[in-house]
């Protein structure tokens, strides 16, 4: 199949072009309430086209290996078409030429198992949740997905990579008195399999929350200095910050670039923000991207200040930035797209407690259930929260969202603690139509904004 | 052998679902080309009983490997699955002659570009420093349906959809207007780009209103929160399993009597347009609400099984943020449509004194949607005694769909897209805003 793909590109007079076939495999387990909805190991390949030709771009998926002379084709009069059209011819930077082959490795490989072990594990946590008091319906899915991956471009790469992950992600949902509330759960094999047995106890616990969120009050709108857990503060600088940092989301917005210049103060110098797909066992983690680049480690933010972005080979070119390979698609239906690997706010100086200290009247919010963002601006939920008074947490509260404007919610971040977390499961939607990332990984410490706006009931 | 027949032979009963798409995206950013976007897919899902246990399996590609392997997964799922709770389709229903034969189905590339150029130049006449972005897209599907019950459903359906928009000067959200057709457009929609120029030049300034309850008219763009909660509120699922607030709701006034809210899968231009469902059966306009009551739940084969009535071609393979053959069916509006009122953009602003005008919603799926709840930030605009004062910052917005939209004001006189279903402008008397 090199070959094959080598001779395409070999013989085709392109600029630049390069071949990504994928075979992938997925297993799916779904349970709600007391069925099983599904359960299923499914096998699919195809492969996408880039060519960057005639000054332009253009790109394609199709289904199989044969049909890849007819794409090619295609392609190629499109390029004809659009360089009448192209105002600036798109580039880009120049790159080494890497002939490899890296395979996961690991201790407890999920394949290993059979459908029937991972079918009475999610079977046990659901049985679990749904007997539990004010619980009317549960949602427990276990997805494993592996992904081999042949990269080939006309430059001379060769490479052969893969992606391997399992997790299992649960919504229990509970009703008392009218009021229906949900609790997230989330156990993930980033790539370990063991990561997802004997999980029994953090289940209870997430139940324990979510009785007590039954009887909390809905947050009152307003605007409140509030401490975010490490979770929900990772969701924040994902979805706040992360996006405004891959630079093909701003290439072509000149305010934004006038904006985000390198060197600009983003917040106070306590503020570090790191993407680094090289760090091991977190969802965002791999050696090759999707356009044959190394993966590195890149200091966003740095005391405080912009420090460097995310980029593929084409936005490097455009800023004249250097690379950090950070180039990922989520199958052979999509192109890649620059995408965070694992975004973390480093660990600050304070503790957890001092940080509560410092907050007279203010909230505690813990844990996101999604987020949107649209340019600077961002909305995100969390799932609970409690008030805090004079430094001390009290009664819980929920159905809350937070909103605001980046750059000067990023400002508002006075305090930074010391106890740095990864979330265990990935995941980051972006894309027109959406493509959903499994392999996306974020952390953060505890960290205290002075000033944020809530919106409640 | 055929694939039916190999089908049949390993299974007691199956359905075999196949899509074929071919779409073709034209993506402008910043005035150029920022790339062109071709994509040639096909893929399928095989749904079988064997010895009266339920299995499922889908793949992408059309190779007799990957076939091989759909039969194989499928038979392994069903013997791990638990017992089938419905039948498959037995209905028959053939569409070809609907695929367009539009002037536009060769040679696509050079005339959706004379399109672009005529378009790009109209603005930059207008409006040439604002950061205009575009993108075209022209998307061709064929989807066929048969199972062992002799069910044998097919469908071509040909679309164009344009976006254009800017962000607001600052670079942050984007004002945007959204149009789509079954033959590629004719015109450039001056009236259209008009008015998302009015908008744009509004959107110099910012305002913000004090906190309080407050008019608020939506853009038919932004009600797509609206159409995702009702959607999960009339599910046959979420009604069957006791979660939707809707439950013994029919016959019930739920919405202002100004509402009418039909799910219309067979509309013209809409690119949701479907004949049958991804269950293979026959879909149908359905009426939701009327005049505030709600006349309908929606149910695909398993949940009209479960409660005893008749499915009503909502089955899709769709969820929140996704729709393709690896989401599992479940019932789901087709094309929900909000009726028109009798009301111009321009009367409805009229009737505000002070409240805002919603372009946009972000984040209502961190709210409690599946309960109507929403709480979301407002992009959009300050209104004054009709007037706009300049775009929203930092205004909140959140109520419950069956509370706020009882108090429906006025309704727009035309439809357009919203990112899920049609719908008109619509003002509201009062939602809760938080603001200054």
């Amino acid at each position: 199949m090199k070959d094959y793909f080598k001779k395409q590109l070999d013989t085709r007079k392109i600029k630049y072009g390069d071949i990504r076939y994928e075979k992938n495999n997925e297993t799916l387990i779904n349970y709600e309430g007391r069925e099983l909805k599904d359960i299923k190991e499914t096998y699919r390949e195809g492969g996408h086209l880039r060519l960057y030709n005639n000054g332009s771009k253009v790109v394609g998926s199709f289904s199989e290996a044969k049909d890849l002379p007819k794409t090619m084709e295609k392609l190629i009069n499109y390029s004809k078409l659009a360089g009448e059209f192209q105002k600036h011819e798109v580039k880009i930077k120049k790159a080494p030429t890497i002939k490899d082959k890296v395979l996961t490795e690991i201790n407890n490989d999920p394949r290993d198992y059979s459908l029937a072990d991972k079918k009475e594990l999610l079977k046990k946590y659901n049985d679990l949740a749904i007997k539990q008091k004010h619980v009317i319906n549960t949602k427990f899915r276990y997805r494993q997905f592996y992904s081999n991956r042949l990269f080939i471009n006309s430059e001379g790469s060769v490479i052969e990579y893969d992606l391997l992950c399992s997790n299992i992600v649960g919504a229990i949902i509970a009703k008392k008195d009218g009021v229906v509330q949900v609790k997230r759960i989330a156990f993930g094999g980033y790539p370990e399999f063991s990561n997802l047995i004997d999980r029994k106890d953090d289940i209870l616990r997430e139940i324990d929350i979510l009785q007590k969120m039954l009887d909390a009050e809905p947050i009152k709108a307003g605007t409140y200095p509030i401490v975010i857990n490490p979770q929900l503060a990772s969701v924040f600088i994902h979805e706040a910050f992360g996006h405004l940092s891959e630079a093909d989301i701003i290439k072509n917005n000149p305010a934004f670039r006038k904006k985000l210049q390198i060197g600009k103060e983003m917040g106070k110098e306590i503020i570090t923000v790191i993407d680094d797909p090289t760090i091991k066992n977190v969802p965002g983690s791999y050696i090759y991207d999707d356009e044959g680049q190394e993966g590195r480690k890149t200091e966003l933010i740095k005391k405080g200040m912009l420090a460097g972005r995310l980029h593929s080979r084409e936005t490097a070119y455009s800023f004249s930035e250097p690379l950090s390979g950070n180039m990922r698609a989520v199958d052979t239906n999509f192109p890649p797209i620059i995408r965070m690997s694992n975004i973390f706010i480093n660990k600050g100086e304070s503790s957890k407690e001092e940080i509560f200290n410092s907050i007279e009247d203010g909230y505690y919010l813990l844990n996101g259930k999604g987020g949107q963002t649209t340019g600077d601006q961002f909305t995100f939920g969390a799932e609970y929260g409690y008030k805090i008074k004079n430094g001390e947490r009290k009664e819980m509260v929920r159905d809350i969202n937070i909103s605001g404007e980046l750059f000067e919610t990023l400002k508002r971040i006075s305090m930074v603690a010391d106890d740095l977390t990864f979330n265990e499961v990935g995941g980051c939607g972006k894309g027109d139509p959406m493509q959903l990332n499994m392999f996306s990984g974020k952390g953060a410490p505890h960290i205290k904004i002075d000033q944020a706006n809530l919106g409640g009931q | 052998m055929n694939k039916m027949d190999e089908i049949s032979k390993n299974f007691d009963k199956a359905e075999f679902l196949k899509k074929e798409v071919d779409k073709l995206k034209i993506k402008i950013e910043n005035w150029d080309l920022e790339n062109i976007t071709q994509k040639n897919l096909v893929s399928s899902s095989l749904r079988v009983i064997k010895d009266n246990k339920f299995g499922s399996n889908y793949t992408f590609g059309n190779s007799e490997r990957t076939f091989n392997k759909l039969i194989a997964g499928a038979r392994e799922s069903a013997y791990y699955g638990e017992k089938a709770k419905f039948d498959f389709s037995r209905q028959k229903l053939n569409k070809k002659s609907l695929f367009n034969k539009d002037k536009f189905g060769k040679n696509d590339g050079k005339k959706l570009f004379g399109f672009i150029k005529d378009l790009l130049y109209y603005i930059e006449q207008k409006e040439k420093d604002i950061t205009f972005n575009l993108r075209l897209n022209k998307s061709s599907s064929k989807i066929s349906l048969k199972t062992t019950n002799q069910a044998e459903l097919f469908e071509k359906n040909t679309n164009y959809q344009l976006r254009f928009g800017a962000p607001v000067p600052g670079g942050g959200s984007q004002i945007s207007r959204t149009l789509e057709q079954d033959a590629m457009f004719e015109d450039i929609c001056i009236d259209e780009i008009n008015d998302f120029l009015q908008d744009y030049r509004n959107s110099y300034e910012t305002s913000s209103p004090k906190t309080g309850n407050m008019p608020v008219l939506f853009s038919p763009n932004s009600l797509y929160f609206l159409f995702v909660s009702l959607n999960e509120g009339v599910s046959g699922k979420k009604v069957y399993q006791n979660i939707s607030p809707l439950v013994d709701k029919r016959g019930e006034k739920i919405f202002s009597e100004k509402l009418f809210i039909v799910d219309k899968p067979h509309m013209k231009k809409s690119s949701s347009r479907r004949y049958f469902d991804d269950e293979g059966i026959k879909t149908d306009r359905t009426k939701i609400i009327d005049e505030g009551v709600l006349k309908n739940y929606i149910y695909d084969l398993e949940y009209s099984e479960k409660m005893k009535v008749e499915p009503t071609g909502n089955g899709l393979k769709k969820a929140l943020f996704q729709e393709n053959i690896s989401v599992p069916v479940t019932p789901s509006f087709i094309n929900p449509v909000i009726e028109t009122g009798n009301k111009t953009k321009k009367q409805l602003l009229s009737e505000i004194d002070e409240g805002i005008y919603v372009t946009n919603v972000i984040g209502f799926h961190s709210s409690n949607y599946e309960q109507g709840h929403f709480s979301v930030q407002a992009q959009g605009f300050h209104v004054k005694n009709g007037i706009l004062q300049g775009r929203l910052q930092d205004v909140m917005m959140a109520g419950n769909i069956y509370n706020d939209f009882n108090n429906v004001i006025g309704i727009g006189d035309k439809l357009y897209p919203s990112m899920f279903g049609y719908a008109p402008y619509l003002l509201l008397e009062k939602i809760s805003v938080t603001g200054r």
